[in-house]
């Protein structure tokens, strides 16, 4: 694989001497192919599926080819998609998952010279769990069963300690400046293999932090497409508002044939034909986007795994978010992100974190469990994770503050170490002392288990070449299955 | 695999390596300063090297990092002593003594970089590495290391790349212009551009049809399609002369309002323009409409473009002979001050060099199509921009200051705002100094309330009790009473400023101005602040200067001889770029497929005589637009049809030569402000100034409800619409309208499905193809799908129907109703209008 391939998402074909002439003789193929069509709506996919499976590498020079012809990796990937879980406002590791006693023994005393805050020992009860002894807090008892194929990054560290810097930081590997987002980088370099949904979906709005799901300079088609399950348009624009479904129908049909129509007229014309198959996409879309939603045809079992009877609604909507990621990820959606705000604990820790705590514990659990039985998490990576810990010191007396010094996160399937922990804090859980992971070094070794270098993903704007590690990074081999 | 790596290196060298803070500062990388007496001391020592050491550097390291490698990589020399300690790009290689500061360490043992890339050294060949540098690192390899390898900038041969020749007029070309072609050519454009097909063994296609062409100057030149009324006009004055039937439509569009909306829509890119800071404080920017208004008005009255780019530099150093002109000056300068600021940065020096850099990176693109920024850090990888050349730049801006009213409690540096010309300033330091301290005065006079609240209800063990309990156990407390009084008035004081602030604000203007004592910048070493080389004076990149370039006066920011060396004919990439992009926007690429890389990385032009033709005819019309647009829209190769041909398109697949027209698709602007238009809800010009200031304490975006702020002038064209930095409208998105904290000079065209949803169901298609049904047959007074069909097509897509469209649009509007007999003639017609916005052929111009 060439770095040249990915440079196809705008395909410039100069007239110049030396060069050997090409043009994309594809395009004629794919001509006479669509006009040997019946034609009407709904024979066009078949195009766009015979186009994909053609690897069409004469990719024609519009979005949706580029954003949905899948592309090889740099090298064999192990993992082929990303379920991202991401906890906004930054999850206490020293409550949750990284086990301090001394922490607890030295509990008020003082944090420090300069310093009156106290030390907080972790209010809840620690055991180790599974084979590999992993500590997990009593607030996780779920995940806590899981814990043999989770791999645990307890050095984690990243540049900042604000909500609005940290929280782009770890979407887009920059803390102020526009830059792309992970999933955008991933669907550039591997392509979408997907025909009736986008390549890359993520149900939270974090624009209050910047912009978190964007392209920047990347193709526009890369951004990703904000999908909220509980909305009435889970998708924007998804429902037609206005029309029965056969008159939406007729109407499309019409549509296409006038388009067909201007592309009789053209006779060659990749951008109309382009037009044709998004069109074809947006109605498969209608009914996919709410079949995938739909989870009544999912076993009482699997129902109630995921806790979507709980009288809990947040559990409830949270549960329906991880079980939408599953779904999703059968369906080859590349890059998922999902999640839940309210971790900024700076208040009465033993009364807030445990209502976060109980929301995700029972999902997340079940989309392991699920991923797990269905084969799945062999090639699908989970990352969960939140933007930074928090401190050993109380705030405000009984709260945590911010920490970007030391924090943890797992990962789970895709080809990482199962029941494996890399790194740790000091005794106070306040710093990463070993096998410290910088956010720049999960976001390579995310790209790696995808099958590419993140030294080599790169793409050109403004006469520099950009990635998504920027000049950093390094993968953390030692959590490679 | 060691070849592999240099692109990586090449990144690598661009930023900061924080490992370097640690470093020894007596072995910075501009003294070393070696230790010679270690190289006889230790005869153990040199042993262990020589055993140990050296046969790894040399079997290992040296094809990358010695005298003799191919290409030096990350400018790290390990064949000396002097070169070991010295290091590369990054920092000193080895430290004697310093296991934490020898980044060779921490190479090898693949804790940063990894290295050697190709495969790990054996722990007991890292333990040996370890033990060196602990016993000191003896090193018997005198000599002098190459001295950096950093490549010397040849400026007489970087001279020579086509865009930093001077622009000679080109002879214009006579092409065998008989044949199939007789009188072809209407123009010299058409002589170079049939030249250039000649020699490619190519012809021309046919000419586009009147209305097809006449659709495409309204977009062109107004992004809106014609109305019926103005289509009528031209067919009539068409029958009679075609050539002056085009012409007048040219300078009717050229003359009008929505010229300057559409031209100054493509610079506002450009601009990176948008109401709000972005980045991690998204603070409001009210006053940012002001600079979007004087670019519309720049456009509409064909401000001479050389005046247009020296009053974005330098507004504010120039004379004036008005207020009025004073105050469009001035404004201008908005252009170096709505960049992005990273207000996180807490290091004044730091915040104002991120500042200064933002504004080397966007000035130096829009104006020169090139890409300083690259130099930084290093010299230019590519182009022969150095480091020096580029802080030399970085003086300029840094010497400035932008004014952007933003209160930021760690940043006065851009608290300020211009004042109008003729009235007393307001926002001036001194009012920051009082910001702050009225902000200070209320926030401890709120925490003094609070913690005297705590402090009594604990003693009264009312800490748990209710709201209400607590506050009648408050209400009578003198000491309470007293804070509180303390808390209103300073409330009332940060109000008071804050109505100040509110009533100034009319009379304020977002600027950039020169600081009280302008200063050189010191080359930042690998861009740190912290790591400062030679001081570089102010002045230009050297390869682009000659003996017309201006001298700075040094008691100036130097931005003055910027704007005058950019806005000259006698540089040689303003007027190139600037024709460019003029041509791109008419024809959907530029001669250069870069328009914002002029430099040896961006695209060579397709046809470098037109460019040059193009940019000596613009420099004689004196530097107006107006004056070049209508000359290449007059062309022959305009007017070009944009169909299909085997022939050229295999020789030619991306239309580089301009065989034909290319096919475009409208923007977001367009497509948009179309569907008003022809739906009748579309309100002309301007509105009203929004003034209205947010005089509160939190200035940032998302302490704003700022989802009503888009009604007052949702019937208005999109340019009018708010924009805010991360709070795009997906509306525009959708259809890649361009983050605004980026400068961008040519737009993506992507086609996905999320944009065919919209046309399917998105609440805008659906209220404005009602709008549209209702305005058609309201006016016709009639139902009659012939008439209402021709109405449609002639609004939508500037054409009359042919016999099988209306035939279509008969049988869609019988059967729609026969599907649901409860659905109306109106609906079914409603239904089919949204279906002409959804095609193609609307989304496109031909």
């Amino acid at each position: 694989m060439c770095i040249e391939n990915i440079h196809d998402a705008t395909l410039h074909l100069i007239l110049h001497p030396k060069s050997n002439m090409t043009f994309p003789t594809s395009l004629y193929s794919r001509r006479d192919y669509l006009r040997s069509l019946a034609g009407g709506f709904g024979s066009l996919a078949f195009a766009a599926l015979a186009s994909r499976d053609a690897q069409a590498s004469t990719a024609l020079n519009t979005g949706i080819k580029s954003a949905s012809v899948p592309k090889q990796p740099h090298f064999p990937a192990s993992a082929k998609r990303i379920i991202m879980i991401f906890m906004q406002g930054g999850v206490s590791h020293l409550d949750t998952f990284d086990h301090k006693p001394q922490l607890q023994t030295d509990n008020g005393k003082s944090s420090g010279k300069n310093s009156n805050a106290k030390l907080f020992g972790s209010p809840w009860k620690f055991k180790k769990h599974g084979e590999c002894g992993q500590w997990v807090s009593e607030l996780l008892p779920h995940v806590a069963r899981h814990v043999d194929d989770l791999c645990f990054l307890s050095g984690m560290h990243t540049d900042s300690q604000a909500h609005e810097t940290a929280v782009p930081f770890f979407h887009t590997g920059n803390q102020s400046q526009l830059r792309p987002a992970m999933g955008a980088w991933a669907l550039y370099g591997l392509g979408s293999e997907c025909d009736n949904l986008p390549g890359y979906i993520a149900t939270q709005d974090l624009r209050a932090f910047g912009q978190n799901h964007g392209s920047a300079f990347l193709p526009a088609a890369y951004q990703a497409t904000i999908l909220n399950p509980e909305a009435s348009n889970p998708v924007a624009n998804l429902k037609c508002p206005h029309l029965s479904t056969q008159q939406q129908r007729r109407q499309l049909n019409l549509l296409q044939q006038m388009n067909q129509q201007r592309l009789d007229r053209d006779d060659v014309n990749s951008e109309v034909e382009a037009v044709i198959a998004s069109y074809e996409m947006a109605f498969r879309m209608q009914s996919t986007v709410p079949d995938l939603l739909n989870f009544s045809t999912e076993s009482k079992e699997t129902q109630a795994m995921y806790g979507l009877n709980s009288s809990n609604n947040k559990l409830r909507d949270f549960g329906r978010q991880c079980l939408m990621a599953r779904r999703f990820a059968e369906e080859g959606v590349r890059f998922i992100e999902i999640g839940t705000g309210g971790w900024d604990h700076h208040f009465s820790i033993a009364e807030s974190l445990p209502t976060s705590t109980s929301i995700i514990d029972q999902p997340i659990a079940a989309l392991l469990t699920d991923l797990k039985q269905r084969g799945m998490l062999d090639d699908t990576l989970v990352v969960w994770a939140g933007e930074f810990g928090r401190t050993p010191a109380a705030q405000n007396g009984n709260g945590r503050d911010h920490n970007n010094r030391g924090f943890t996160i797992w990962l789970a399937g895709g080809g990482v170490k199962p029941g494996f922990n890399h790194g740790m804090t000091d005794e106070y859980g306040k710093e990463a002392v070993e096998g410290r992971v910088h956010v720049h070094d999960l976001h390579a070794t995310m790209l790696h288990l995808l099958g590419l270098d993140h030294e080599r993903l790169t793409y050109r704007n403004g006469g520099r070449d950009y990635r998504l590690t920027d000049v950093y990074g390094r993968v953390v081999k030692e959590i490679l299955a | 695999m060691l070849k592999n790596l240099t692109n990586t290196l090449l990144l690598f060298s661009f930023a900061v390596f924080c490992p370097l803070s640690a470093a020894d500062p007596s072995i910075e990388a501009s003294t070393p300063q070696v230790d010679t007496s270690e190289s006889t001391a230790d005869a153990e020592g040199i042993a262990f090297f020589e055993s140990k050491i050296r046969p790894v550097l040399i079997a290992r390291c040296y094809g990358c990092h010695s005298a003799d490698a191919d290409e030096i990589e990350g400018g790290l020399l390990l064949d000396t002593r002097e070169g070991i300690r010295r290091g590369g790009d990054v920092g000193p290689a080895v430290v004697p003594r310093d296991l934490h500061g020898s980044l060779l360490l921490e190479s090898i043992r693949y804790e940063s970089l990894e290295m050697p890339p190709d495969e790990q050294l054996d722990k007991s060949v890292i333990d040996d590495f370890t033990k060196w540098i602990s016993m000191g690192a003896p090193d018997p390899r005198d000599g002098k290391s190459m001295t950096a390898p950093k490549a010397n900038i040849d400026l007489e041969k970087g001279r020579q790349h086509w865009a930093y020749v001077p622009v000679v007029t080109p002879d214009v070309p006579s092409p065998d212009d008989a044949g199939g072609t007789a009188n072809w050519c209407r123009s010299d454009i058409d002589r170079f551009i049939l030249s250039g097909l000649h020699q490619a063994d190519l012809q021309p296609v046919g000419d586009a049809g009147p209305m097809q062409l006449l659709r495409r100057i309204y977009y062109d030149l107004n992004g809106l399609p014609p109305t019926p009324d103005q289509i009528s006009t031209f067919q009539s004055a068409y029958r009679n002369n075609a050539d002056a039937a085009i012409e007048s439509v040219i300078d009717e569009l050229l003359a009008s309002r929505e010229f300057g909306e559409r031209w100054g829509r493509h610079w506002l890119d450009l601009a990176r323009y948008a109401e709000s800071n972005g980045g991690a404080s998204n603070y409001l920017v009210p006053l940012a409409p002001r600079y979007r208004d004087y670019v519309i008005s720049a456009f509409e009255h064909d401000k001479p473009y050389d005046k247009f780019v020296r009053e974005q530099l330098a507004g504010d150093l120039l004379p004036a002979g008005s207020d009025i002109e004073r105050n469009e000056q001035l404004i201008a300068t908005a252009f170096l001050s709505l960049g992005l600021k990273d207000m996180t940065i807490r290091d004044q020096h730091r915040f104002r060099m991120s500042i200064a850099q933002e504004q080397i990176d966007v000035f130096g693109r829009a104006f020169l199509g090139q890409t300083f920024a690259c130099a930084e850090c290093h010299d230019h990888k590519f182009d022969p921009i150095s480091t020096e050349d580029y802080y030399a730049l970085a003086g300029i801006f840094y010497s400035s200051q932008p004014l952007v009213g933003i209160q930021d409690k760690h940043t006065g540096y851009v608290f300020e705002l211009a004042t109008l010309a003729g009235h007393e300033a307001m926002f001036k330091g001194d009012n920051y100094a009082e910001f702050r301290h009225l902000q200070t005065k209320k926030r401890n006079s709120y925490s003094r309330l609070r913690s005297k609240k705590h402090e009594l209800l604990n003693k009264a063990g009312l800490s748990k009790a209710s709201q209400k309990e607590q506050s009648q156990y408050l209400s009578s407390n003198p000491a309470i009473d007293h804070l509180a009084k303390q808390l209103e008035e300073a409330t009332a004081k940060m109000d008071d400023f804050y109505q100040r602030f509110a009533e100034e604000i009319p009379r304020s203007l977002i600027a950039i101005r020169d600081i009280e004592m302008p200063t050189d910048v010191a080359v930042h070493l690998r861009g740190e602040a912290s790591d400062l080389g030679e001081i570089a004076p102010r002045g230009f990149p050297k390869v682009l200067v000659n003996d017309a370039t201006p001298e700075i006066n040094r008691d100036q920011s130097g931005r003055l001889e910027l704007a005058n060396w950019i806005a000259s004919q006698d540089n040689a990439l303003t007027a190139r770029v600037m024709v460019n992009r003029i041509w791109l926007h008419l024809f959907g690429a530029g001669l250069v497929d870069s328009p914002d890389n002029f430099g040896t990385t961006g695209q060579p032009p397709s046809n470098p005589a037109l460019l040059d033709h193009l940019a000596g005819r613009f420099v004689a019309h004196k530097w107006s637009v107006k004056s070049m647009i209508r000359e290449i829209m007059l062309s022959h190769v305009y007017s070009l049809d944009s169909n299909h041909n085997d022939h050229a398109y295999q020789r030619d697949p991306a239309n580089r030569l301009h065989w034909r027209m290319n096919r475009r698709r409208l923007d977001s602007d367009s497509l948009l402000d179309s569907v008003q238009l022809v739906s009748g809800k579309l309100q002309r010009g301007p509105p009203p100034e929004r003034l209205a200031i947010f005089a509160q304490e939190d200035q940032r975006l998302k302490s704003f409800n700022i989802s009503g702020w888009r009604k007052p002038t949702q019937n208005r064209r999109t340019v009018y619409q708010p924009l805010f930095r991360s709070f795009v409208p997906a509306d525009w998105s959708v259809f890649d309208f361009p983050d605004p904290e980026l400068l961008r000079g040519q737009r993506d065209t992507s086609t996905v499905p999320t944009q065919a949803l919209y046309f399917m169901n998105s609440p805008y298609i659906v209220e404005h193809s009602k709008n549209m049904a209702k305005l058609l047959m309201d006016e016709a007074k009639s139902s009659d799908a012939s008439h209402l069909a021709t109405q449609a097509y002639l609004r939508v897509l500037t054409r009359y129907p042919t016999q099988t469209e209306f035939e279509q649009c008969r049988e869609f509007l019988t059967d729609f109703v026969a599907d649901d007999q409860q659905s109306s003639r109106e609906q079914a017609f409603a239904a089919f209008c949204q279906t002409l916005f959804a095609s193609a052929e609307f989304r496109y111009v031909y």
